[in-house]
């Protein structure tokens, strides 16, 4: 009689907590992606070009260096982690970063810039400026490959 | 009479998930997602080098590399046109199409080619460049440092 009682009561999964929690982390991940997807996003216009490599794993930056075209922000054209600086606030927030910038074997990583098509060169040339102040001797300039 | 009985046996505790409303709200989910976001195209890059200096003097076998100058002029206020000096010599034509054709007669493995121009010269054109000299297989690009005030071109 026992064994009878305790086969009628079945154990089950209950589904709807579960949905709720997938729910939730659905919207926690949708949300981190936002989060990250900013610091590539600073309202501009790649160039575009037939011969661009495509960014490898390896070569994944943890700076990223965006500069806006000079309709958007003359005076503070460098977009870096969400903050807009001028070239001396870029220097100064370079340096204030190197010792975390730099990789496990001791090295600089590669810096990406991303330039809008309608910046301008010297804005690049005093990025790189500000880049060989801490050492960074390789970038990659960003753009959008062609399709012929 | 079968079916009764399926049906008490149901309301004793048990219940069923309501699939109906939950698959309408995923699909809901689903399409305000894709309406809001926006498709990006793969981005892919350029390699540049940096000029060494005084202080940071560059590695020893960037010296043994046959350098090439390109430089940039705007021919407008507004920048939309450019011209294209390789070595000192104006290219004429659609300027960066024979940029390319130089440099691929070139031996690009054996260049180091150096980008020079007008400080407002538009960053579209420098991506010209770098894609005439990818083309080429370049060795080395570097871009010149800016000018200072008291410099004159």
């Amino acid at each position: 009689m026992l064994l009878k009682r305790v086969a009628e009561k079945r154990p089950e999964i209950n589904i709807i907590p579960m949905v709720d929690v997938v729910f939730q982390l659905i919207i926690f991940f949708l949300v981190a992606t936002q989060v990250k997807k900013n610091e590539t996003d600073a309202e501009l216009e790649l160039p575009t070009a037939r011969t661009p490599e495509e960014i490898k794993k390896d070569e994944e930056t943890p700076l990223i260096i965006n500069v806006v075209k000079p309709e958007v922000d003359k005076v503070r054209p460098y977009v870096v982690m969400g903050n807009r600086f001028n070239i001396d606030e870029l220097k100064k927030f370079l340096k204030n970063r190197k010792a975390s910038l730099r990789l496990k074997g001791g090295d600089m990583p590669i810096l990406r810039i991303r330039a809008d098509k309608d910046s301008q060169f010297k804005e690049i040339q005093e990025a790189l400026i500000a880049c060989r102040d801490i050492e960074i001797w390789k970038i990659r300039l960003s753009a959008i490959k062609k399709k012929d | 009479m079968k079916g009764m009985v399926y049906r008490k046996r149901l309301g004793k505790g048990r219940y069923t998930l309501q699939m109906a409303p939950m698959v309408d709200v995923v699909f809901l989910l689903l399409i305000f997602f894709l309406v809001a976001s926006k498709i990006q195209p793969a981005e892919a890059a350029f390699k540049a080098d940096l000029p060494g200096d005084g202080r940071h003097p560059r590695p020893p076998e960037v010296s043994r590399l046959e350098l090439v100058r390109v430089h940039l002029r705007n021919l407008d206020v507004a920048g939309e046109t450019v011209e294209v000096s390789l070595n000192g010599e104006v290219l004429g034509g659609d300027p960066f199409r024979t940029l390319t054709s130089r440099l691929l007669a070139a031996d690009g493995s054996n260049m180091r080619l150096v980008i020079d121009g007008d400080p407002d010269v538009k960053v579209t054109f420098i991506a010209t460049v770098l894609d005439a000299a990818s083309a080429a297989r370049v060795k080395q690009v570097v871009f010149r440092e800016p000018r200072r005030d008291a410099e004159t071109r």
